[in-house]
């Protein structure tokens, strides 16, 4: 028998596709694979030809059947810290607000796992270990290439000089995005004195084309997609470059693949540094040690190390450990063929250093929020018994409070009054100091609901108030409300324009079912480069904070 | 030589078999606690909770907990499964999705029902509780009951009842859409026909197969397990959906004005929003967007508009969720009564009143009180007595990839599908290698 059975096994691989076409495949193994935003389509892509290897090596049946999906590291890095697990009282549950609990994660970095405590860390990660890296550029149009210099120098004056050729430089946010904080500790110089310039011209360039604010790599890349006419060198990593100029999907809201880039299109690398970063792998301890997901996941990390898997990762956009299967592809892609890649040794103290020297540099905000005082919005937000405008205007109290101080923040309220028209300026723009806080505070607490929703005469009016933007201030309108337009003298189109025209970045938080999807709160937000929030009453507050201080 | 190994394996497979139905299965207790794992409930006022809350007063002795899952299909599942197979993953009741069941029978993860009256079920909703295991493919143990239908879905036709009549077919939307869309003075805000749920999710899936059903009239599998419709069939189905781009010529950009061009990225909450803002005439939606669409803001408004509900022209294909005991349950006699408490008409009928889940009881539909509460409860059991269930098969969810992923590549890119997408389909379903 046991000869038979090696016969079977070891026999032709044309006898085991041939049993497995009459027969059909046997059941695979679940396993379950989470990784970054960002990092989803590549991640996807490996996953993906990890399951074609299998399937090569078993008659065309796949031994695993993965499913990967994606959550900020920081958010993955809370639910491992309870094990994944759901407490008793059903509040916390991973399961139900991030996904299923992972075998195998892909994260960003690994600044947010070395945050965890030791005895955590040693109990729930088993490895975690580096499987590719990618050097951090800046990426230019090909047909703008020639007016930098040759030479590449450092990165603050690759700046200065993408700067003066009118080409502008975009970045995503520091505290969002690992990449753009490791690129930020470069471009601020060794002494760490260059900020204030350096953000000078990454938020004008910002700005000159409605760059969402705050992005993570994806959204900025995903802009610069949208763009008939993109100028701004960017700030990347090379992988998502040469993912660009092969026309794969790129992740957040423009996931889908695109049309390869060539020619004037085609973007290329400047390596102003030997800098990159790593791209991990982690397994985890609850994954029992000899089930058929811990061997799964041991077989996925030895085929990333073999050729094939090698090869994945350079189809991916990702540098592999060890010798290149394929250089030539990345010089394809407008990479270098073999560029220094020394990956940088993140410490979650350096990482925090270069936020706070970002919120130093950046520009301040200046906030007009106007807050919907309509009839809708006397419901009852259950289980309380308070209404949706209490339950918001304490948010937005607490969010003016907590604020930075060097933010300036005004307050309206719409309607003006039961006419159901106009708004009310209550706290004109200012300075957040202690007496603007408390003015907004009180009026906040004063105010009653009732009347009609003039929502696109109120949002047109805050854009003109606020005016645009410049290099040492960033206006914002944030609009809270939790219905639809009744009683506008704009139309839809008519405010788009004034949006648009107005360069303020206006945000939307959607309350009480009000979907960010609605006519044209979408537009709105993204052609000015602000964004829309679907929010229940109580998360309004936080919302408003990160608007004001990011 | 090759009998010779599959008769070796055949006999081994017998002797486990027998191991298996022999085995102990583990000691019936009336004490402890009921897990439920299931997907985030975001009816109003928790209904399923209540009706938990409502078991836990009745049997202190061994209460019951929801543990909620993610709102997404795709997560629920791959969590589940991974509870499944794991010996110590505390489940008793599984809240499936039809299309589920068969796998979970299939691969052992659920324990069949006996002894439980099933007559006043919907037969469809029933249907899809319904397995018969095989192997190697090949059917062998009878057809079994392995869940209960917990909650029933069909697919309706929304559609503006103050501009246009209810569509006895795909054709006559075409032709309505133009009637109205050509009319110099028809209202701004209207932008397109129709719009439904074309994003790269299991929405897509269904809407590609209720579409199929009315091209092919059936999407049911023949018996040696081929699917009903070839290639022509899928490429009719992606030219109604696709709304041509600039390469194309003026006459097939002409679809832009019958299918909604962002239909692409909605799912269900996103297409709702469409309509409701007045730039469709139909949607295709589940029963419970009759209350998003049908709610009043309170304000004065001239967006008020009149939404109708009438069954999909080709009809639909069925939805829903079905509750079945684990395998590895520490109390599968306490979970299989849990598990008819939640499925009994007293618990149908608040389901269906209070939380929008169509109920799967024919004498919940005929109640007097159910009538008079939900206006639109006659056409929803005429939907699901008349929807086909999604082809069967523990490799579905392969299945459903397969598909959606290449209509998608169609309508973001020139139309065109795989020549060979029916057959990878076919291999798919029936858990085979792709040819």
């Amino acid at each position: 028998m046991l000869t038979i059975g090696l016969a079977y096994f070891a026999g032709p691989p044309a006898l085991r596709a041939l049993d497995r076409r009459v027969f059909g495949c046997p059941q695979t193994t679940a396993l379950t694979v989470l990784t970054s935003p960002s990092g989803l389509a590549p991640t996807i892509e490996l996953v993906e030809g990890y399951e074609r290897w299998t399937a090569s090596r078993d008659g065309g049946c796949a031994a695993v059947d993965a499913y990967v999906y994606a959550t900020p590291d920081i958010a993955a890095t809370a639910a491992v810290s309870r094990s994944w697990a759901t407490e008793e009282n059903n509040i916390v549950n991973p399961a139900r607000d991030v996904g299923p609990r992972p075998d195998v994660w892909f994260p960003d970095s690994d600044v947010e796992v070395q945050r965890l405590e030791e005895r955590i860390r040693t109990r729930e990660i088993v490895e975690d270990t580096t499987i590719a890296v990618s050097p951090v550029i800046l990426a230019v149009r090909s047909d703008a290439r020639k007016q930098l210099p040759e030479q590449v120098p450092p990165w603050p004056q690759i700046v200065e000089q993408a700067d003066a050729a009118g080409l502008g430089v975009v970045r995503a946010d520091p505290n969002i995005s690992v990449l753009a904080n490791v690129a930020t500790a470069a471009l601020y110089g060794p002494a760490g004195t260059g900020g204030r310039a350096v953000e000078r011209v990454i938020g004008r360039s910002l700005d000159r084309d409605q760059y969402p604010l705050p992005a993570d790599s994806p959204d900025v890349l995903c802009r610069y997609r949208q763009l008939e006419a993109p100028e701004a060198a960017v700030v990347m990593s090379e992988r998502d470059m040469v993912r660009f100029n092969r026309g794969l999907a790129l992740g957040g809201s423009c996931g889908a693949a695109d049309r390869p880039h060539v020619g004037a299109d085609q973007l290329v690398a400047l390596y102003p540094q030997d800098l990159a970063l790593a791209q991990q792998l982690v397994r985890f301890g609850w994954t029992p040690e000899g089930s058929r997901r811990a061997v799964a996941v041991r077989d996925l990390q030895r085929w990333l190390g073999d050729e094939p898997g090698r090869r994945a990762l350079e189809d991916a956009g990702l540098r592999p450990v060890g010798a290149a299967v394929a250089p030539a592809s990345f010089a394809a892609a407008g990479a270098q063929q073999d560029p220094a890649r020394t990956p940088v040794q993140l410490a979650p103290a350096a990482v925090d250093a270069t936020r706070n020297a970002f919120v130093q540099a950046r520009r301040t905000s200046r906030v007009l929020v106007a807050l919907d005082v309509s009839g809708s919005m006397k419901e009852p937000v259950p289980p309380t018994s308070a209404t949706r405008l209490q339950a918001v205007a304490e948010g937005v109290g607490r969010a003016v409070v907590r604020a930075r101080g060097d933010n300036e923040v005004g307050l309206w309220l719409f309607p003006a009054d039961v006419s159901g028209r106009g708004t009310r300026r209550v706290v004109p723009v200012g300075p957040l100091d202690d007496g603007r806080r408390g003015a907004i505070v009180a009026e906040l607490g004063r105010a009653t609901p009732g009347g009609d929703t003039p929502l696109f005469d109120a949002t047109a009016e805050g854009v003109l108030e606020l005016g645009p933007s410049n290099d040492s201030t960033v206006t914002k309108l944030i609009v809270v409300t939790d219905g639809e337009d009744t009683t506008s003298t704009r139309a839809p189109d008519d405010l788009l324009t004034v949006a648009r025209e107005g360069k303020v970045r206006v945000f939307v938080i959607a309350i009480g079912g009000t979907s960010c999807a609605a006519r044209p709160l979408e537009s709105l937000t993204a052609d000015t480069g602000g964004a829309c929030y679907a929010e229940i009453p109580s998360g309004v507050g936080p919302r408003v904070t990160q608007i004001i201080d990011d | 030589m090759y009998v010779a190994v599959v008769g070796v394996a055949l006999c081994l497979c017998l002797v486990a078999w027998l191991l298996a139905a022999t085995r102990p299965t583990p000691v019936a207790s009336w004490t402890g606690e009921l897990v439920i794992l299931s997907g985030r409930d975001d009816s109003t006022g928790k209904q399923r909770q209540a009706r938990v809350d409502l078991w836990n007063e009745v049997h202190p002795e061994i209460p019951a907990s929801i543990v909620e899952l993610s709102g997404n299909a795709d997560q629920q599942r791959n969590e589940m499964v991974r509870r499944a197979q794991d010996p110590a993953g505390r489940v008793d009741i599984y809240n499936l999705d039809v299309t589920w069941t068969a796998e979970f029978a299939e691969n052992d993860y659920i324990v069949p029902l006996s002894g439980v009256p099933t007559d006043d079920f919907l037969s469809r909703p029933l249907d899809t509780c319904l397995y018969e295991p095989r192997f190697d493919g090949i059917p062998f143990s009878g057809e079994q009951l392995w869940a209960l239908p917990f909650n029933t879905d069909a697919g309706l036709l929304y559609y503006r009842a103050d501009l246009v009549a209810p569509p006895a077919s795909w054709d006559m939307m075409v032709t309505e859409t133009r009637r109205v869309l050509e009319s110099p003075d028809h209202d701004p805000l209207l932008e397109a026909g129709y719009t439904t749920q074309l994003d790269n999710y299991e929405g897509l899936t269904v809407n590609v197969l209720e579409a199929l059903r009315d091209v092919t009239t059936t999407i049911k599998v023949d018996e040696s397990g081929r699917l009903p419709f070839d290639g022509r069939d899928l490429k009719e189905v992606v030219d109604r959906f696709r709304v041509r781009n600039e390469n194309d010529d003026g006459n097939q950009r002409e679809n832009a004005k019958v299918m909604l061009p962002t239909s692409i990225g909605y799912e269900e909450q996103r297409s709702t929003e469409a309509m409701r803002e007045g730039k469709t005439l139909f949607l295709r939606n589940w029963p419970v967007t009759y209350r998003t669409l049908t709610a009043r803001s309170g304000e004065s408004s001239a967006a008020e508009r009149e939404f109708k509900v009438a069954q999909l022209p080709g009809g639909s294909v069925l939805g829903g969720q079905n509750l079945a005991v684990a395998r590895h349950s520490a109390h599968p006699e306490a979970a299989t009564e849990l598990v008819r408490f939640l499925t009994n008409a007293p618990s149908q009928r608040a389901l269906f009143v209070n939380g929008g889940f169509a109920a799967t009881r024919r004498t919940v539909y005929d109640n007097k009180d159910v009538k008079a509460a939900i206006d639109y409860a006659g056409e929803l059991r005429s939907a699901v007595e008349n929807a086909e269930p999604r082809p069967e098969g523990p490799c579905y969810a392969r299945f459903s990839k397969i598909l959606r992923d290449a209509v998608t590549a169609a309508l973001r890119g020139d139309g065109s599908l795989p020549d060979d997408l029916v057959e990878q389909l076919d291999a798919a379903l029936n858990c085979r290698p792709a040819p």
